[in-house]
């Protein structure tokens, strides 16, 4: 894969006694779009404002194109940041706020007359460029705000929250935009969020974290399929957790089921996912080799249009299912008895002691 | 306007009331006099501009003397509260409404308590001397450093001070934080923070807190007279004497309204500069 653009190299930062990133080690590709993930509070926009270099590492190093900017301040670092609410600078025009960058590095008004069009451009904003940014909608400011960081031809297009103040359907749009300029431009972006959906919808990498811990590291399949902990489980996607006990490679599941499982003894959580399950109605028929089976009744059914959501209620647990639609509603009706089925190698069985 | 607006207009005529009646009333009243005559005590209706020519004539000395006095005043106090207000605002945290609450504080101290304050600590048995003295720095007293236009100058820019605080306090109190932070991120320096984001949104009230020091200094007879000794000739001491002493009301209101008319030409002056060199780029 070559030399990593981002290198952050055991990198920590405290707040007086309370850590809020632990020393981390994390690469980041020319090209990536990476999101880094977490419920708030685990240290993610800390680690964004380090990179951006808003934040001092306590201890670590980062490395941006094999140099050293552990302690060069943020106007001296090849990054540029769409900030959470976007800090337009509000006494200035939409062109004003995007030129704002070169002016300063004083670029010739031709070649910023040039880039600031470029950018108009690509973010959508023709004809708007002699608005206040007082004037114009959320949507709008957002374009405003990438423009205004990526005319700069960071390496790295730091995005906090990128999303967050949009309302639904704009965010879906703007979703698309974002994919849309990753592409066209080919730059490497780094964003933070606490949805899963914004990260699983846009990057090609996901870091997860939680309590100022790198949890796990990978591409969306890569997390979504085998999440390395239950949190990570919970954190992306539905999952269902099962809980059990490992004795000598057989895993005995509490909602009172056992499959083979090599590992230490213990207790374990296994997780398999509500679409990797399905009902059935066995009636003594034997079980195929590699599937699970488990006992439950069904206590909810709704029709989601595209599937059918099933909540299915098993010895001290209730698990979610999604089935394909059957078109025939009835057959696994309320408070009937189903079997739940699934292929081993669907499921993830985690040591959880 | 909304017509639900406009029908509680009259609310407003308390107001307005007592605005004219005790603001706007006897300016009129001595704008009128001004171009009026004083002949054996008495006041003569007349239309002629000769006081305001003997103005020039005889005190453009020392109404060239008083605006030197008066705009470096406005020019040290505006500076300082900036500086603080900036610090305040953005620097001291949680320390910044104690400071400001200090400031406020220093609002209530009288007038003439600051004067003689002063008196006290520049004075040839005051603070500073006494402090020299019991140093063996001086033998004698120094004496100059009080009844002299320096004195005036500090005596005056500490009580315009928190008058300047103020309004500046309150335009940076309305800029947010994290435009700042993207200037940095775009490459900015601290300075050019300052200068591009910080400075352009708050131009109105650096300009009302220069107008206020400028009027006060300006206008001020008190401080000249009772600390900037017999050269300190400052117009608001020869305005108070043409009201009193010489009892020509009408000579007096034509120097005061000069005092006015130069206050207002300085600060179109100061305002436009203001806002040419902190515009928007």
């Amino acid at each position: 894969m070559g030399h990593p653009l981002v290198r952050l190299d055991g990198v920590s930062k405290a707040y007086g006694k309370i850590v809020a990133v632990h020393p981390l080690t994390l690469d980041i590709f020319r090209g990536d779009f990476v999101a880094v993930l977490g419920p708030s509070g685990c240290g993610k926009t800390t680690l964004l404002n380090m990179l951006a270099g808003f934040v001092l590492p306590d201890s670590g190093r980062i490395e941006i194109d094999g140099r050293d900017v552990s302690h060069v301040g943020p106007d001296r670092r090849p990054t540029n940041m769409v900030f959470q609410g976007y800090a337009l600078f509000p006494h200035m025009t939409v062109r004003q706020n995007i030129a704002y960058g070169l002016r300063i590095r004083n670029y010739p008004k031709q070649e910023i007359d040039e880039r600031v069009g470029e950018m108009v451009d690509l973010v959508h904003l023709g004809g708007l460029e002699r608005r206040a940014v007082t004037e114009i909608s959320g949507g709008q400011q957002q374009r405003v705000a990438l423009a205004r960081a990526l005319i700069m031809r960071p390496d790295v297009l730091l995005l906090d929250e990128p999303l967050a103040a949009l309302d639904l359907k704009l965010r879906n749009s703007m979703q698309q935009e974002l994919r849309r300029i990753h592409q066209s431009i080919g730059g490497t972006f780094v964003f933070v969020t606490h949805d899963q959906n914004e990260a699983m919808g846009l990057a090609n990498r996901i870091a997860v974290m939680r309590d100022g811990l790198l949890v796990q590291e990978g591409s969306p399949e890569e997390i979504y399929s085998t999440p390395r902990t239950q949190f990570v489980s919970n954190f992306i996607g539905e999952a269902n957790v099962l809980p059990g006990r490992r004795t000598s490679g057989v895993v005995v599941l509490d909602a009172g089921t056992a499959f083979p499982s090599k590992g230490s003894d213990g207790t374990v959580a296994t997780v398999v996912r509500p679409e990797a399950m399905s009902l059935t109605k066995l009636d003594g028929a034997p079980i195929e080799d590699g599937k699970v089976v488990m006992q439950g009744t069904v206590r909810d059914a709704v029709f989601l249009g595209s599937r059918m959501k099933y909540v299915v209620e098993v010895p001290g647990n209730a698990i979610t299912v999604y089935t394909p639609p059957s078109g025939r509603s009835d057959r696994f009706a309320m408070d009937n008895k189903v079997d739940v089925v699934w292929n081993m190698v669907d499921q993830r069985v985690l040591d959880t002691e | 306007m909304t017509p639900a607006i406009r029908s509680r207009g009259w609310l407003a005529l308390p107001y307005l009331t007592v605005y004219l009646l005790v603001f706007v009333a006897p300016l009129l009243y001595f704008f009128v006099i001004s171009f009026w005559r004083v002949r054996l005590f008495r006041l003569m209706p007349d239309a002629s501009l000769a006081n305001y020519a003997k103005t020039l004539e005889a005190h453009s000395v020392s109404l060239i003397f008083t605006f030197e006095i008066a705009f470096t005043i406005a020019v040290i106090v505006t500076t300082l509260a900036f500086v603080f207000a900036y610090v305040v605002r953005f620097k001291a945290g949680r320390y910044g409404t104690p400071l400001l609450f200090v400031v406020l504080i220093a609002l209530f101290g009288g007038y003439l308590t600051k004067i003689y304050v002063w008196k006290t600590i520049l004075g040839q048995a005051g603070v500073i001397n006494s402090a020299l003295g019991l140093l063996g720095i001086v033998n004698e007293p120094i004496t100059f450093l009080l009844y002299n236009p320096v004195a005036v100058v500090i005596t005056l820019s500490h009580y315009t001070l928190p008058l300047a605080i103020l309004p500046i306090y309150g335009a940076l109190r309305s800029i947010e934080d994290m435009p700042l932070r993207a200037a940095r991120d775009l490459g900015a320096s601290r300075f050019r923070v300052v200068w591009d984001v910080v400075l352009p949104q708050c131009r109105v009230g650096i300009l009302i807190a220069f107008s206020l020091c400028l009027i006060f200094a300006a206008g001020d007879f008190v401080t000249p007279l009772l600390i900037g000794g017999p050269y300190t000739s400052m117009i608001g001491k020869l305005i108070q004497l043409q009201f009193g002493f010489h009892g020509d009301a009408a000579m007096g209101s034509a120097m005061a309204f000069t005092v006015i008319g130069i206050c207002l030409v300085v600060i179109f002056m100061v305002g436009t500069l203001i806002f040419t060199v902190f515009r928007v780029r």
